[in-house]
């Protein structure tokens, strides 16, 4: 039984819930930026689990697909690649230590470092 | 224009007057032509190929793209260096593209925008030379990022730039093929609408020339021939040159109706003369019918022209001269010559006969066959009434209508010949009135005159049908009594006279009284010539009146 993520932001962001396709566009690159014009940081958490289960039901695409869909932006030079984290752990510092910033972790993992917004 | 010149200088100036509009339309038809020529070499030569260099260029960029997306995504160092030698070829595209536009300027693409592309074509081509072929760190080196974000960016706006460039090259081809065509349109209905104008100018220049040089000059021609065959007079023409072959040809028809007039009678003319004619003019066919006939012989005859066409022309004699124009008659007319003034009666459909001269001769024409007789008929009534008239005063006297001296003698003489010839004898009586000088002077001329008529008439009546009663002149009277049985009778007869004379006048009203005194001689008792009679009867008159008066004495000798 895989875990379930949820998605964090910092505590000071106002965003309380998002909704799917919203989450989607943000972590395609199509949503850049927060209501307030402030740019929005992606954080890919590869924790393998979690990575994969999110690209799978959130953004419909395989780890590899999104990895070159990625690629694709950076090519074309619309945009640069989203930053990687290795765990929940590394994604809550980040998320925690970084204003914009966007992440997802395993559900079990939520501290008070970052706030969890609810996908709805 | 000068109206003169030959018909061969006149057709040569129409030929000359097509021939300019030909040249006139084979020039602009050239012209245009080879303005055509020009904008499709044009066409093919220049901005065919910069189109086509546009599209090449436009592909060749897409293809290293695709290259290099796919050395980037996958990491092959092979498709990268695929893509990096396509960067050569596409610069020499915008090489070529460059001298293209630098040598046929395009109005939307200047040199020094080609030259811009190509220098940032190069600069990106170094670089992603480069960077495409290393990529395997990408996604761990920001730097490398950066660089593929950088080129990703120049790449769009190179793809950008090639395809408006490759839009502009084909538009203006695309453009100027439009305008080719529809220069090539409006060429067409401009040599069309040319060629029209052209011919239409040609064919009215050429009317009007031909009008004036030809039609004119022929149909005053046309209109002098009427002219002359209506009136027989022409307006003289002047050829404008030696060489106007129509102002000859109407002067020479002028000429010809000049001669044609001086040595030929007009048929007017000739009807003129036989209208005029005094005598009656008959043409009569072979077979007698009447053919042809004047106004004078209507006018005598009393008949319409249409009553007398086409009858026999015995019809205007009488029975007795029918013999006139009978199929003999015309035989001898033709054989023997003409007839001249052979006395005829004629007769009038009011049934009048009167007398007339007929002269016929044979018509032939030029074949030598007979076409007719012409008959000229002219009414002597009053000739004979004038020779009448002549003989009467030839013979008798025109106081008293008795035989004169002439007729006396002829009388005479005839009287001889018959009494010899029937052996028998006649009396000659010489009259001398008595007391006639008195009356003539005291009752003058007039008075005398009317005693002489009157004793001529009481002569005549006395006297026998046969015998003649003469005035020999003065109060001297003749008569010669024919036929006698006997001297005896001369005697009775004389007493007679002699009685007849002595009864009483009544001249104006007063009564007086005559006698005569009469001389008797006898044939062949006292001679047999004429003027022995009339001297012995005289001689005989002498002795009476020396007797006395009113009394009568044969002639005796001593």
């Amino acid at each position: 039984m895989a875990a379930d993520y949820i998605l964090v932001v910092h505590k000071e962001n106002p965003v309380e819930r998002l909704s799917p396709l919203e989450v989607k566009d943000i972590f395609l690159g199509k949503k850049v930026k927060w209501g307030n014009d402030a740019p929005i940081t992606l954080v890919m958490n590869t924790n393998e689990e979690i990575h994969e289960q999110f690209t799978r039901v959130m953004l419909q695409k395989s780890p590899v697909q999104l990895s070159v869909y990625w690629k694709k932006i950076l090519y074309s030079g619309i945009g640069m690649l989203p930053l990687a984290v290795k765990d929940d752990e590394a994604a809550k510092s980040y998320v925690g230590s970084h204003k914009n910033a966007i992440s997802y972790i395993t559900e079990d993992a939520l501290d008070r470092q970052v706030k969890k917004v609810e996908i709805r | 224009m000068r109206n003169g010149g030959s018909i061969r200088s006149k057709i040569w100036r129409c030929v000359l007057v097509a021939l300019i509009g030909y040249f006139v339309a084979t020039l602009s038809s050239f012209y245009s032509n080879m303005s055509q020529y020009d904008r499709l070499s044009l066409l093919v030569q220049v901005h065919f190929p910069q189109a086509t260099l546009g599209n090449d260029i436009l592909y060749t960029f897409k293809r290293q793209t695709e290259r290099y997306e796919e050395a980037f995504l996958t990491g092959e160092g092979e498709l990268a260096a695929q893509g990096n030698d396509l960067s050569a070829s596409l610069s020499t595209m915008l090489d070529q593209l460059l001298v293209a536009v630098e040598r046929y300027p395009h109005p939307q693409v200047t040199p020094s925008y080609i030259q811009g592309l190509r220098d940032e074509y190069r600069a990106y081509a170094h670089l992603a030379g480069k960077v495409y072929a290393q990529v395997a760190d990408v996604e761990s080196s920001l730097d490398l990022q950066k660089e593929v974000g950088q080129l990703g960016r120049a790449q769009h706006h190179l793809l950008t730039a090639f395809t408006e460039l490759n839009k502009r090259l084909n538009t203006f081809f695309i453009s100027e093929i439009e305008e080719n065509k529809n220069k090539s349109l409006k060429s067409t209905i401009f040599l069309g609408a040319l060629f029209v104008l052209v011919l239409l100018t040609v064919t009215l220049i050429i009317d009007r020339v031909a009008h004036r040089l030809l039609i004119t000059p022929l149909a005053k021609l046309q209109e002098n021939v009427h002219r002359f065959s209506r009136t027989q007079d022409v307006i003289r023409p002047e050829p404008t040159s030696t060489t106007d072959e129509i102002g000859h040809l109407a002067k020479a028809f002028w000429e010809m109706t000049k001669n044609l007039k001086a040595t030929t009678v007009s048929k007017k003319y000739v009807d003129n003369i036989i209208r005029n004619m005094t005598g009656g003019l008959v043409v009569v066919s072979p077979a007698g019918a009447i053919q042809t006939v004047n106004q004078r012989t209507l006018a005598m005859f009393g008949y319409s022209e249409e009553e007398l066409l086409g009858t026999m022309a015995a019809t205007l004699f009488t029975p007795d001269d029918e013999a006139v124009l009978s199929p003999d008659l015309i035989n001898t007319l033709v054989t023997n010559g003409p007839l001249k003034d052979a006395d005829v009666t004629c007769l009038t459909k009011a049934g009048r006969r009167f007398p007339a001269h007929f002269s016929g001769s044979a018509m032939h024409n030029e074949e030598g066959t007979l076409e007719g007789i012409i008959c000229v008929i002219n009414d002597i009534t009053e000739l004979k009434n004038a020779e009448h008239t002549l003989r009467k005063m030839a013979h008798y006297d025109a106081l008293t209508g008795v035989a004169n001296r002439n007729l006396f003698f002829e009388r005479l003489e005839n009287s001889i010949r018959d009494a010899q010839r029937d052996e028998r004898i006649f009396a000659l009586l010489y009259l001398d009135l008595d007391n006639f000088k008195p009356i003539n002077d005291s009752m003058g001329h007039d008075v005398g005159d009317l005693v002489l008529k009157t004793v001529a008439g009481r002569l005549q009546e006395v006297v026998r049908t046969g015998d003649t009663v003469a005035r020999m002149g003065g109060d001297e009277f003749t008569i010669i009594l024919n036929a006698l049985h006997s001297a005896a009778d001369a005697e009775i007869l004389a007493r007679k006279i002699s009685e007849t004379i002595s009864a009483p006048f009544v001249i104006n009203g007063s009564g007086c009284t005559l006698g005569v005194s009469i001389g008797i001689s006898l044939f062949p008792d006292d001679g047999a010539d004429t003027e022995i009679l009339v001297n012995k009867a005289d001689y005989a008159m002498y002795q009476a009146k020396s007797a006395g008066r009113s009394t009568f004495r044969r002639f005796t000798e001593g």
